[in-house]
């Protein structure tokens, strides 16, 4: 079963606009190092992972549970995972998804393209999270890549840019793809003379679509990571932003659009690389606006230290709102990384040891996405 | 410990593995000769100094354009100069060297996982970047461990094309990439890449091998190989003398050392006071590295007392038996003394060799007090000479003989 919510094809509207999601999460490759099947003829250096097996039902939780948007609400949720788990439902229960694996993927991709046509103010929304690679064009590895068995390696592999501009015969004017996968070129790679891969979908020069928006996990030739066994750092990126830090206001409302999702996710991503000492980035690649989600309230990412390493190494720093208090005492790690709801803020820096001379508490606003710094010492 | 490695001809820092072959040295010497026990200091800590004097070396006005290129050159087309003789191995080690040519280091892994390494090893020091440095040091003595635990693990049965024994060898190994609790969605060893570069560079020059007239007279032997390797053997001897000629024409005397005993003497008073006290001191030199700590050891510096000099693929003896050294002693052999005398101020002296390296000499029958150590790369003439420090099971012999020391 691919189709996750609603329950059965005929209760998927489709005389309204509607968020039609496609989300893949892969992370049992048995043909892979470590993997359970024959090892393909090159294996590319890549292994088995865990992170997409959290990151693709995290997404799925926040589309059904948490996405807002009056005027194009969730429609459908189609989704795969290897290996496959079990998806708990708004109604109760859970829905197995089915693996990710070509054939499938192939067949889930016809039936949300088809949903997402239905009508021209649907948003199609489509999360990839697993193995990719990278030679001119972005690849996206599915549970069966590099099965031996078949005479072409990349029968198994999804040609994400040519997806993405086949997309463009979907009816559906807003386009919304995140690529949760590296973006490295192995060696064995450049030694193919014809990587091709499968876009799933062809377009013709007259399609068009009004807003296309793809968000990478990280720049063209490097890595995108994950803690084991959790959410990548670019899933928890993307559900923060989407969650709040993301957002705009716009009238009486908060609001996060393709455009405030893109800037979010450098300045989140940028937070998350401080915080885990890691070389975190990500790739916004925005054309066109549209609204996505509605978030009840407005959050922001607060990395707050002194302005020098020596001065962090002596200080206390609390923040506090109302009776809301986060605090790294002396000896404990700076800068202080958290997401926190937006509005007013109280910084107190102290030096214990008085090696600074002392400053009273200050209130800072905190807007989205990130509030960085305090000018002292 | 202090201990300072001297290098010897042919170290160019500009050049591809100059950093990874540090590396690697330094990974081995740290891993095989802690707790040693010399002159009745341990050794506690290994902490080893490279003063580094390629720069001072000798350059080639013409880059070497003197050297033959012409018939011999043209019946070896296609295959790199530096790599023919490592093919020549490959093709001596492999009783069917042609059957080869489409997984040649899968096969040569069926024959011998550690010969297999050994050439993936070689490959890799050759073009590492220093960025890669590191990854590649560690993988090449993950890997030679590995091998020499498990010579014919039984994975190497089930695998079929050179990229899974490479991608099998890395993941056996397991040489950590990322952070401890981190995981990339993509290559899980950076060491894949330069890995899998070297191996389609091998395949090619192969292939490329068995279209010469080595192929069609179906021998491999490294005696053809010889002529048709003249190439690389002739600029490995030019560098040679090239470097012994700058070193004895520039080396000064006592009151006003050259430029490059003033920088090898430098890192040893460094190293010297660096400590940790009560350690013992060691001096390795290889090649013509051993010939200048020699020199230097003998008449620059008599005063410094060394615990332990070590020579390896090294032309003491030669130098001694034309009389090159500033100290030496040219009424020596006599009726009187038939051996030279290793300096006082050199408490043990052990001296390495490897028979098929050309550029190595036995010391034992020229110096006193000397220890020859005979080793066996298990590679060919010209690459002997550098073979030594890529190897762990040199460092581990090395580290018996020291154990046996008085």
């Amino acid at each position: 079963m691919s189709l996750i919510w609603p329950d059965s094809e005929a209760n998927v509207v489709t005389n309204q606009a509607r968020l039609h999601a496609f989300v893949i999460g892969v992370a049992d490759y048995p043909h892979l190092n470590g993997g359970s099947g024959p090892m393909a003829n090159d294996p590319l250096g890549l292994t088995q992972v865990t992170t997409p097996q959290h990151t693709a039902p995290a997404m799925a939780e926040w589309l059904m549970n948490g996405h807002s948007n009056p005027a194009c609400q969730l429609g459908s949720l189609e989704m795969l995972v290897s290996p496959a788990v079990q998806i708990p439902v708004p109604a109760g229960g859970k829905a197995p998804a089915d693996p990710a694996k070509m054939a499938e993927i192939k067949r889930s991709f016809a039936k949300w393209e088809k949903r997402c046509s239905s009508h021209a103010d649907n948003i199609a929304f489509f999360y990839f999270c697993g193995h990719g690679l990278n030679k001119t064009d972005q690849f996206l590895l599915p549970e069966d890549f590099g099965d031996p068995a078949l005479p072409n390696e990349w029968a198994n592999c999804i040609n994400f840019d040519w997806m993405r501009v086949g997309m463009r015969k979907c009816k559906a004017q807003t386009q919304i793809f995140f690529v949760d996968a590296c973006r490295e070129t192995p060696f064995g790679m450049l030694t193919q003379v014809n990587v091709g891969g499968d876009g799933l979908i062809s377009a013709s020069i007259t399609d068009t679509v009004a807003c296309s928006a793809a968000y990478y996990a990280t720049t063209q030739g490097r890595q995108a990571y994950g803690p084991d066994n959790d959410v990548t750092y670019f899933g928890q990126a993307v559900l923060c932003c989407l969650k709040g830090v993301g957002g705009l206001k716009k009238g009486p409302k908060w609001v996060v659009d393709t455009y405030s999702l893109g800037n979010a996710l450098g300045q989140v991503m940028a937070q998350l690389a401080r915080r885990h000492a890691l070389p975190l980035t990500c790739n916004p690649d925005v054309g066109g606006m549209a609204r996505i989600h509605e978030p009840a309230a407005a959050r922001v990412v607060a990395a707050v230290e002194c302005s020098s390493p020596a001065a962090n190494n002596v200080a206390e720093i609390i923040l506090s709102r109302g009776a809301t208090l986060i605090q790294s005492l002396l000896g404990q790690n700076k800068p202080i990384i958290e997401e926190v709801e937006a509005g007013d803020w109280t910084i107190d820096v102290r030096f214990p040891g008085g090696q600074y001379p002392v400053f009273p508490p200050q209130q800072y606003t905190f807007v989205p996405p990130v509030f960085e710094g305090v000018p002292v010492p | 410990m202090p201990l300072v490695f001297v290098h010897g001809v042919n170290t160019r820092k500009g050049e591809p593995g100059y950093e990874a072959q540090r590396l690697l040295t330094e990974k081995f010497l740290q891993k095989h000769l802690k707790d040693a026990s010399i002159n009745g200091k341990a050794m506690a800590t290994v902490k080893p100094r490279f003063p580094y004097w390629g720069d001072l070396g000798t350059e080639f006005a013409w880059n070497m354009a003197s050297l033959p290129a012409g018939q011999i050159n043209a019946l070896g087309a296609g295959v790199e100069d530096d790599l023919r003789p490592l093919i020549g191995f490959i093709g001596d080690v492999l009783a069917d060297p042609k059957g080869a040519q489409a997984q040649p280091l899968l096969t040569l892994a069926r024959k011998s996982l550690l010969h297999a390494v050994r050439a993936v090893s070689d490959l890799l020091l050759r073009q590492a970047k220093p960025a890669d440095a590191e990854s590649v040091a560690s993988f090449i003595a993950a890997a030679q461990a590995y091998a020499e635990a498990n010579p014919q693990p039984a994975w190497l049965a089930a695998i079929t094309t050179d990229q899974q024994f490479i991608n099998k060898l890395v993941s056996e190994t397991a040489t950590a990439s990322v952070a401890p609790g981190t995981q990339a969605l993509g290559l899980f060893d950076p060491v894949i890449n330069p890995l899998s570069a070297a191996a389609a560079k091998l395949k090619g020059a192969v292939t490329s091998a068995a279209s010469t007239v080595l192929n069609k007279t179906g021998d491999f032997a490294s005696t053809k190989l010889l002529a048709w390797g003249r190439r690389p053997l002739n600029a490995v001897l030019g560098r040679f003398f090239g470097d012994v000629f700058v070193y004895l024409d520039a080396r000064g005397d006592k009151n006003a050392p050259g430029a490059i005993p003033s920088v090898i003497l430098g890192e040893i008073a460094q190293a010297m006071q660096d400590g940790p006290a009560g350690e013992p001191l060691v001096i390795i030199g290889h090649s013509l590295g051993g010939v200048i700590s020699f020199d230097l050891l003998s008449y620059f510096r008599p005063d410094i007392t060394v615990d332990l000099f070590i020579s390896v693929g090294s032309q003491v003896s030669h130098f001694e038996e034309i009389k090159r050294f500033k100290n030496s002693n040219a009424s020596i052999p006599s009726a009187q003394q038939k051996l030279a005398t290793t300096p006082a101020n050199i408490r043990h002296w052990i001296n390495v060799f490897d028979e098929v390296d050309i550029f190595a000499y036995a010391c034992d029958k020229v110096f006193d007090r000397v220890r020859d150590f005979r080793y066996d790369t298990e590679t060919y003439t010209i690459k002997a000479h550098g073979a030594y420090f890529e190897q762990g099971r040199f460092y581990q012999r090395l580290r018996a003989r020291i154990d046996q020391l008085p």
